[in-house]
């Protein structure tokens, strides 16, 4: 073990860290604004919002990430002409634009399905409720369903996070430097194979283990009104506020 | 009295789910300060009716008038009835408090926040404005310290006693029951019934559905007992208990009080 070599890599590869960081919490936000709309869509009870939603979804989420990712990068180097036309080729020939956009549509997909299926798990009891106090259409998803959704989702939800953070180890493949990507040109220079992707390894260790860190803190604040240790301290106080009725 | 004090009239509901028809053509009117309940046993079609009145149910056919506006219904293509004005609809079913057997509170909000809801972003009350409301009401049905609550919290008569509040906040014109302390543990209901008769003091037009036989004589000015779908007798509470005229009611009757 070469532990000289690994604390002397540490400042590149904290650099490539930065770069995965960036293109994660890019796709994470852009992947969540895809996705309401496409779960929305999928839900619509008209076929022509419902069908490209479920086909879009059906394709990202039925094929490997690794193609959808030489697809976009270098099946966008076929249509360069067209692009070129449309203005959009200096965005495809750059790898960073490329990753960022199909780790978005990838992740939006199965963030898609995930609030889909939570959508569907709202309490019918409590729709109704707002529907008969005259809530309807966006409203009715704004203020009631879509909260609900979001807190039934964050458990799934923090799972997609996790395997996205460390789906981006792909993008090194199409040329980026990220953590991954960093760690492989140290190794190919040094041939210290296990000290670099050891090291590599337990950085990405450490950001998952942050991103659970942040979900369980969003779950606790979030799911407060779930939280069975109130629950029995409200039934021990139940009793005595029997007394507090109207006369 | 005159129409104008009319506060709700339905008129020949019919409903069917599939092949079984759950209403065959039922009417009813309150007039204002009115308490009417409906009584009879599972499947009459009592909590189809009070959902038909504000379109949890769509009736297949009929009229339904809130005060003199009556609420539009047409048929999609399909040949289904459906609301002819979704705009409508919601502007009427703010108009009518509905209160669950289930509470249905939203369970994510708290208690303060569940009766606040719809008057802020339905009727667009100032929020200073509506949380005052809120905690005068919470005061009212006797759970205002438990305004930071959330629902889970609380013991089933106290998140009844919440939602009649969030029904009470829109101001209704009419409060909707749908047998509200079935889902409760029997020392529970009390709780729930005191509310609902202070309501009626106070002279609020009500329909009750309900299975407290003797809650339904002390507080309805009419009761109607349905039978599979129709109205079978109505009358006052002392006609229809001392007296009931037709059998099934007085069969009914003879099974309820007994217990």
């Amino acid at each position: 073990m070469n532990l000289q070599l690994v604390v002397d890599s540490l400042p590149q590869l904290l650099d490539g860290l930065g770069l995965t960081l960036q293109i994660t919490i890019l796709s994470i936000f852009l992947g969540l604004v895809v996705a309401v709309p496409a779960a929305l869509m999928r839900l619509s009870p008209n076929p022509l919002l419902r069908w490209p939603a479920h086909g879009y979804i059906f394709y990202f989420r039925g094929t490997p990430l690794l193609v959808q990712l030489f697809l976009i990068y270098y099946g966008g180097g076929q249509f360069r002409e067209e692009l070129d036309a449309l203005g959009l080729w200096t965005y495809f020939r750059e790898a960073y634009f490329c990753a960022v956009l199909t780790l978005t549509l990838n992740t939006g997909a199965y963030t898609a399905e995930i609030l889909r299926g939570s959508i569907q798990a709202v309490p019918h009891g409590e729709v109704e409720a707002a529907r008969a106090c005259g809530m309807s259409g966006w409203l009715l998803y704004r203020r009631i369903i879509l909260p609900k959704a979001f807190r039934l989702a964050l458990p799934a939800y923090s799972n997609e996070v996790i395997f996205l953070f460390q789906a981006t180890s792909l993008v090194s493949i199409i040329t980026l430097l990220d953590l991954t990507g960093v760690a492989r040109s140290i190794v190919a220079r040094t041939f210290a194979v296990y000290e670099i992707y050891i090291a590599a390894g337990l950085i990405y260790l450490a950001c998952s283990y942050g991103i659970l860190f942040v979900f369980k803190r969003m779950e606790k604040r979030l799911m407060a009104h779930l939280r069975p240790e109130e629950r029995r301290q409200a039934q021990k106080a139940a009793d005595p506020a029997q007394e507090n009725l109207p006369v | 009295m005159g129409p104008a004090d009319t506060a709700l009239r339905v008129e020949n509901i019919r409903k069917s789910f599939g092949n079984l028809e759950v209403l065959k053509g039922v009417s009813l009117a309150a007039e204002k300060g009115d308490v009417l309940t409906l009584i009879g046993a599972s499947g009459s079609g009592k909590s189809t009716l009070l959902r038909c009145v504000n379109l949890l149910e769509i009736p297949d056919s009929g009229h339904i008038f809130l005060g003199t506006e009556e609420l539009k219904l047409t048929r999609n293509r399909a040949g289904h009835s459906v609301p002819a004005d979704r705009h409508q609809v919601d502007r009427i079913r703010s108009r009518l408090g509905m209160v669950f057997q289930s509470f249905n509170l939203w369970t994510h909000m708290t208690i303060l926040q569940n009766v606040m809801e719809a008057p802020v972003h339905v009727l667009k009350k100032p929020r200073r404005e509506a949380e005052e409301q809120a905690m005068a009401l919470l005061e009212k049905v006797g759970i205002a310290e438990k305004a930071a609550t959330y629902p889970a919290h609380l013991s089933g008569g106290q998140q009844q006693r919440a939602a009649i509040a969030r029904a009470l906040a829109m101001d209704p014109e009419v409060m909707l029951f749908d047998e509200p302390t079935s889902a409760l543990d029997p020392e529970l209901v009390g709780e729930v019934l005191r509310v609902i008769r202070q309501l009626a003091e106070e002279g609020r037009t009500m329909i009750l559905v309900t299975h407290e036989m003797g809650f339904a004589r002390e507080v309805s000015s009419e009761v109607v007992f349905l039978h599979e779908g129709q109205v079978e007798e109505r009358g006052t509470p002392d006609r229809i208990f001392e007296s009931p005229q037709s059998e099934r009611c007085r069969k009914f009757l003879a099974a309820h009080l007994r217990s």
